[in-house]
């Protein structure tokens, strides 16, 4: 039977590294995608999912169940890919679109499975097109499933900022979306 | 075009997963005649509908991130402990440099682990009583040995210590014969506790009358203590009466002027009174105190007061 989060973290705090590494698997992409959203490069997103996850292995014992873990460490990942921008917005680099998709997107001859990655790779490039903010509440809501309230609690704002923020990206992305609808 | 702000709304609520099945279904009504709504309701269905592009991450670098993360982890606990070691170190640092520190942290450790560990002092007088009691016990085998026993026991508790051993606690009596001179300390000794002995009527009244021809501090006190607290009216008594053999004595007489305000028993106030104005005490003083019995408490005592007032 699956261990539950607050399993997990009990046996990590009693000293059992393992189940941190299987709390890690849990959230390592839930992590990834709220950095790269923020930070938009491949190996940047990685190295702030490392930060993120020793941060919150620090902060471990003050879970107090109160939100769900997801919330928790979604929370960690977005301050701590915040204060990544802030720090490095000078000198960013904003990776060619086909390098992060070569990185991202394991290699396949497979032709719905390049179907796949071609409508995968051109999702991605219409989340580029948003601001930071915008794009993470796109990726929390449509890729990682998080409620309305989740998203408001993790990006330090209101519901209602959260709703008109993906509301705008709906209007801003909707050309770019219809084509990947349309296969162009 | 029917007012789309109304729509735009619902939309949201629909992009927010908030929206209720009635306003969904006026919502689809409308999109079939409404392009701009429409567009807008097929991009979040093109959203909704598309696998995340962080789906398929590459295993192995999740693997070394999660590996880097365990290894920081591992790291720091070793160096928290290597830190743990680093203060003692320094502890130990200030015994070397300050060695009298050092002499005296090691002579305290080392006398808690004696103390705890060796037996008790066999060659001291604790151990000479235990010796006396062990061979006693070795040479009482029957019962009636044990009742006959010179020790007596008692105040007694017991604690299993393990499968072999056991804990004792207790307090241990044996009857002597000894015969003394009167000065001899052991007599005194002797006296003076049984005065002090609440128990024992026959014991305290005989030992008060062998205190009438010695004359000792020590013995004194018990008196002192016997004549006010002895429960019982004759053993206070008695007590009084020796103590009247200590003439011009300044305790023994705060301690009648004390039976003058404090004691209901008129013989032992007429006794007050006599030893008092026999004494040299202040006669002043004692005009002062004789002035202030209350007729109440005794007419004889009211009546000796009188007379040795009106008569100085």
């Amino acid at each position: 039977m699956e261990r539950t989060d607050m399993e997990l973290i009990e046996q990590t705090l009693s000293g059992e590294h393992q189940s941190y590494d299987a709390l890690m698997i849990r959230y390592q992409k839930l992590v990834f995608s709220i950095a790269f959203g923020i930070c938009k490069t491949y190996e940047n997103a990685m190295d702030i999912t490392q930060d993120v996850f020793l941060k919150a292995y620090k902060k471990l014992d003050s879970f107090k169940g109160t939100s769900t873990f997801k919330t928790w460490i979604s929370k960690i990942s977005y301050n701590e890919s915040i204060n990544w921008q802030k720090k490095n917005s000078k000198y960013q680099d904003y990776e060619d679109s086909q390098d992060f998709e070569l990185k991202i997107f394991k290699e396949s001859n497979q032709e719905d499975e390049i179907l796949a990655k071609e409508n995968k790779a051109m999702l991605l490039r219409c989340l580029f097109e948003l601001n930071t903010k915008y794009r993470l509440a796109v990726v929390l809501r449509y890729f990682e499933n998080h409620s309305i309230k989740e998203i408001a609690v993790s990006m330090n704002c209101s519901e209602g900022v959260v709703k008109n923020m993906l509301f705008r990206s709906i209007q801003k992305l909707r050309k770019n979306l219809l084509a990947i609808q349309s296969g162009a | 075009m029917e007012n789309c702000e109304f729509y735009r709304n619902l939309l949201e609520k629909l992009i927010a997963d908030q929206i209720s099945e009635p306003e969904n279904d006026l919502l689809i009504k409308h999109l079939k005649t409404c392009k701009e709504c429409s567009e807008l309701f097929d991009a979040h269905t093109v959203l909704t509908k598309s696998a995340s592009p962080f789906e398929d991450l590459n295993a192995d670098d999740l693997q070394m991130m999660r590996r880097n993360v365990l290894n920081s982890i591992q790291k720091k606990q070793e160096k928290s402990i290597l830190n743990i070691l680093q203060k003692y170190l320094d502890y130990l640092r200030v015994f070397i440099k300050r060695p009298e520190l050092a002499f005296a942290a090691i002579a305290l450790m080392l006398g808690f682990f004696l103390g705890r560990v060796l037996p008790p002092d066999e060659n001291g007088i604790t151990g000479g009583i235990v010796r006396q009691i062990n061979n006693i016990a070795k040479q009482n085998i029957h019962f009636t040995d044990t009742q006959n026993s010179s020790y007596q026991y008692s105040n007694v508790s017991m604690k299993e210590i393990d499968d072999q051993n056991i804990a004792l606690s207790f307090d241990v009596t044996t009857h002597l014969d000894v015969t003394r001179e009167k000065k001899d300390p052991l007599v005194r000794e002797i006296i003076a506790q049984t005065l002090m002995n609440p128990e024992g009527l026959g014991s305290r009244l005989k030992a008060i009358s062998y205190t009438e021809s010695i004359l000792d501090n020590k013995i004194k006190d018990a008196l002192i203590f016997s004549m006010q607290r002895a429960p019982l009216p004759a053993i206070r008594l008695k007590a009084m009466s020796s103590l009247m053999n200590y003439k011009n004595d300044p305790q023994v007489q705060e301690a009648f002027i004390k039976v003058l305000n404090e004691e209901k028993t008129i013989k032992m106030n007429l006794m007050a009174i006599d030893y008092l104005t026999d004494s040299n005490f202040n006669a002043d003083t004692l005009k002062s105190v004789l002035s202030e019995i209350d007729p109440q408490k005794s007419s004889a005592v009211f009546i000796r007061a009188k007379e040795y007032i009106e008569n100085k």
